[in-house]
């Protein structure tokens, strides 16, 4: 199913991502200008920086969203640029997971059918998919919120569901843009913290886009963007 | 993914069943049109077969046989602005064939007529309409030989030895019995073909208009749906996915517009078959539908709206960010209003340069100004939409105003979309209006009448130098141009005789039809004058052009044809022209 070869070899602390020289404009305005990241097999590592810097432009490209205008990005040693737009779909698919500031949640699903939507659209029968989803519900707290809809969830939950649906397909990198940013303090503390937990169990890398260094403090390592290129990293492994 | 598209189509709330109900409406409506169009060809194509018979000719129709076959001589007759149909039989042999409609030939001093014809016998008075066709009623023509439940045919029966005698008559082996690649041809239903192309051509222009309702109604509640597909895309659904989950909506609200399309057609055929495209209604039966026609509903319609909300949907899978980045379109540039000048420019030019000569060419005209005007309109709507709006907020006193011009400014394509399904329907719609008005006015046209008062009997129905030795009239005799001159309300009778020299007048005078005195033209003025000091005038066209489609044909000044005027009372006759008070009596005694 996956473009990538799944059984590549894993080894902890390799690089499992990485960006070099890459830039990126949209029409006249350019958002990358060279950016050069690297970001290393089960790690959480957050990116910050002010607004508009291009700290979400590099996730979307590092997550194959968006082609650089050159430059070269790469997941497990395979460039995304020359692969096909429905190998880059399955790569999100089977091997990436999201967590955006909006939920992004499909409103007219339930949310264990959100939590399931990756493993419906990778082909898995119906009911083995929404009992793989409901194995999230308890760890994330959402009990009984199973058939709610988006539009029946509070922020926090619909945080959570996003989450849930960000690693249910037990993905390699979970990418998080924002992933407090419509969220109250507390709330925000407990997605967080849920985060990382559940990714570091599952063993997943995370790359966290924010600008509150609260929430860049769950990350082992931090970088900056500023003007679309990574001008410092921050802090070593936690 | 066709039941995930099932679950989004049903769970969406009224935003989606809003979507689905007016692409169902579309559709159905799409159907309805479609249905009633291929009926409406079916019709004219059934009507058309029936009629085939009254073409018949010597060229039509094999030669007759040894065991002796039919003469033949049909002829078009008039009362009041009806067309009567009238074919003169005779056997000529025990196995001469049978006109459809009617159990065997009518016999000398008898006659087969329709039952509208039987009918109007019945009530007109005899001097008017019986008179003309003496003999006994011995039955009358069934539905298989008429072309229209109100069609007026009547069938007289002779002796072989007078029908044969009689100019225009000839012996057919056999009747026709499929339409024929005719000009003026004596079927009522002649401009059949000519609706047919219509029709089609108003079904798929007709549907394009119902496909942009439907590619507008998908895009209705576009944002939400975009975000929909947007957080699908992201978490990794193809676009072939996505293109399966949106067909999904589209095929659903398909299936509903078809089962409510066939119903509309059902229910609403009863009121078509009052329609008089032809100016004859349709018979019972005539407005059916054959299996490729509902195939082509069924499976072509559905087809068409799924590729049309399709298209109306692709740029939602280009990135999983939905429109989150998308940037303002460029304004539409001036180029695209050229197909619409194009299309002007070609009809304009045809117009101005004379139609092609050829029927094929007419079409091809047609058809490519028609194409370039529907394809240019749609092009140049954002255009014009763009002027429009810049000229709204150039002038705009109040906010509202302000807010609407640079609204449509932003996406003037996407403001346009939403009504460029209602101006290509009225396009549509105001295009057949004129067509079908421009058919009924040729048809009405026929039959030799110059404006109310002037009539004239042409005894070729096509130029001197086509017709057969056998239809010539050699002369009018005295006494009968006594009797039409003594008929009450008859002002003048013109005889009018064949040109001589044809060839030679055809260089000099264009498509000369005949030659007539001018003593006699003088007392007919509704065909025209001579020059000053002309004796005998050159007639130069086609003698139904002057009578029927000229609306200027009393001003016509015709050339001296360097003729006397008893040479050219010995030549064959073409034509009788004659000028009555107008009377509903005067005109039809004559």
């Amino acid at each position: 199913m996956s473009a990538i070869n799944a059984s590549s070899a894993v080894v902890a602390g390799s690089t499992i991502c990485e960006a070099r020289n890459v830039v990126l404009s949209f029409g006249e305005t350019p958002a990358l200008r060279g950016a050069d990241l690297s970001v290393r097999r089960g790690e959480v590592l957050s990116v910050m920086g002010p607004s508009g810097s291009g700290k979400s432009t590099l996730l979307h490209c590092l997550a194959g969203i968006l082609v650089p205008d050159s430059g070269e990005v790469t997941f497990d040693g395979q460039r995304l640029a020359a692969m096909r737009e429905e190998q880059r779909s399955r790569l999100r698919r089977d091997r990436f997971g999201f967590v955006f500031q909006f939920g992004q949640l499909v409103p007219e699903l339930t949310a264990e059918e959100n939590i399931a939507l990756p493993l419906l659209l990778g082909g898995m029968r119906r009911g083995e998919a929404l009992a793989s989803a409901r194995t999230w519900f308890e760890r994330l707290e959402l009990d009984g919120l199973e058939r709610h809809r988006a539009g029946e969830m509070s922020g926090g939950q619909a945080q959570r569901v996003a989450l849930a649906r960000g690693l249910v397909a037990h993905p390699d990198v979970l990418f998080a843009d924002e992933p407090t940013g419509s969220l109250d303090s507390l709330t925000g503390e407990l997605v967080m913290s849920l985060m990382t937990t559940s990714a570091r169990a599952e063993g997943t890398t995370v790359v966290l886009v924010t600008h509150e260094p609260r929430v860049a403090a769950y990350a082992d390592r931090e970088v900056i963007v500023r003007d679309g290129k990574v001008t410092a990293a921050v802090g070593a492994s936690r | 993914m066709i039941r995930l598209g099932l679950r989004l189509t049903f769970g969406s709330g009224r935003e989606s069943a809003l979507r689905v109900l007016v692409t169902a409406v579309a559709v159905a409506l799409g159907v309805g049109l479609l249905l009633a169009a291929l009926a409406g060809v079916n019709g004219l194509q059934a009507q058309t077969d029936r009629g085939a018979w009254l073409d018949t000719s010597a060229q039509s129709a094999p030669p007759a046989p040894a065991s002796g076959g039919l003469w033949w001589l049909s002829s078009t007759d008039e009362f009041g602005s009806q067309a009567i149909d009238r074919v003169d039989v005779a056997a000529a042999g025990w196995n001469a064939p049978v006109p459809p409609g009617i159990a065997h030939l009518p016999g000398p001093g008898e006659y087969d007529a329709s039952p509208a014809l039987t009918a109007l016998l019945r009530s007109e008075p005899a001097k008017e309409l019986r008179d003309r066709y003496p003999g006994r009623e011995i039955g009358t023509i069934g539905a298989a030989g008429l072309p229209s439940p109100n069609s007026l045919i009547i069938v007289v029966g002779h002796t072989a030895r007078q029908l044969s005698q009689v100019p225009g008559a000839v012996e057919v082996g056999a009747i026709q019995r499929a339409p024929a690649n005719c000009y003026a041809c004596q079927n009522p239903i002649g401009s059949g073909p000519d609706l047919q192309w219509i029709l089609a051509a108003v079904a798929v222009f007709l549907m394009l208009p119902v496909l942009i309702l439907i590619a507008t109604a998908s895009r209705l509640s576009a944002a939400r749906r975009e975000q929909r597909f947007a957080a699908m895309r992201l978490v990794g659904a193809t676009p072939r996915q996505i293109s399966v989950v949106s067909a999904v909506e589209a095929v659903v609200a398909a299936i509903a517009g078809v089962a409510v399309g066939f119903t509309l057609f059902f229910v609403f055929r009863p009121l078509l078959y009052h329609v008089p495209f032809t100016g004859a209604p349709f018979s019972q039966g005539d407005l059916s539908l054959h299996g490729i026609d509902i195939v082509l509903a069924v499976i072509g319609v559905p087809i068409a709206a799924v590729v049309s909300a399709r298209i109306a949907l692709r740029k939602v899978q280009i990135s999983p960010l939905g429109v989150n980045r998308r940037a303002l379109p460029r304004p539409p540039r001036i180029v695209r209003i050229i197909p619409l000048l194009g299309g002007i420019a070609v009809l304009a030019y045809f117009d101005a340069h004379g139609k092609p000569g050829s029927n094929g060419g007419q079409l091809l005209e047609l058809l490519v100004g028609f194409v370039l005007l529907v394809v240019g309109l749609v092009l140049a709507g954002p255009w014009f939409t763009t002027a429009g709006s810049r000229l709204l907020v150039k002038r705009a006193n109040r906010p509202a105003t302000l807010v609407a011009g640079r609204r449509l400014l932003d996406n003037p394509k996407a403001a346009f979309r939403f009504i460029s399904g209602l101006v290509i329907a009225l396009f549509v719609a105001s295009a057949l209006i004129g067509a079908l008005s421009s058919i009924a006015t040729f048809s009405s046209a026929g039959g030799g009448s110059a404006g109310k008062d002037t009539l004239a009997d042409t005894f070729c129905s096509f130029s001197t130098s086509n017709c057969p030795a056998s239809t010539q009239v050699p002369s009018i005799s005295g006494q009968v141009l006594a009797e039409l001159r003594s008929t009450p309300g008859v002002g003048a009778v013109t005889v009018v005789h064949e040109n001589p020299s044809d060839g030679a007048f055809r260089g000099a005078l264009g498509n000369s039809f005949g030659v007539v005195a001018c003593d006699q033209l003088v007392k007919t003025p509704a065909i025209g004058k001579c020059a000053r000091g002309t004796t005998v005038a050159s007639i130069g066209y086609f003698l139904s052009n002057i009578l029927g489609h000229r609306s200027n044909a009393a001003t016509a000044v015709w050339p001296s044809a360097d003729l006397s005027s008893e040479s050219a009372a010995r030549l064959p006759v073409d034509a009788v022209v004659v000028a009555t008070t107008g009377s509903s009596s005067a005109i039809e005694r004559v």
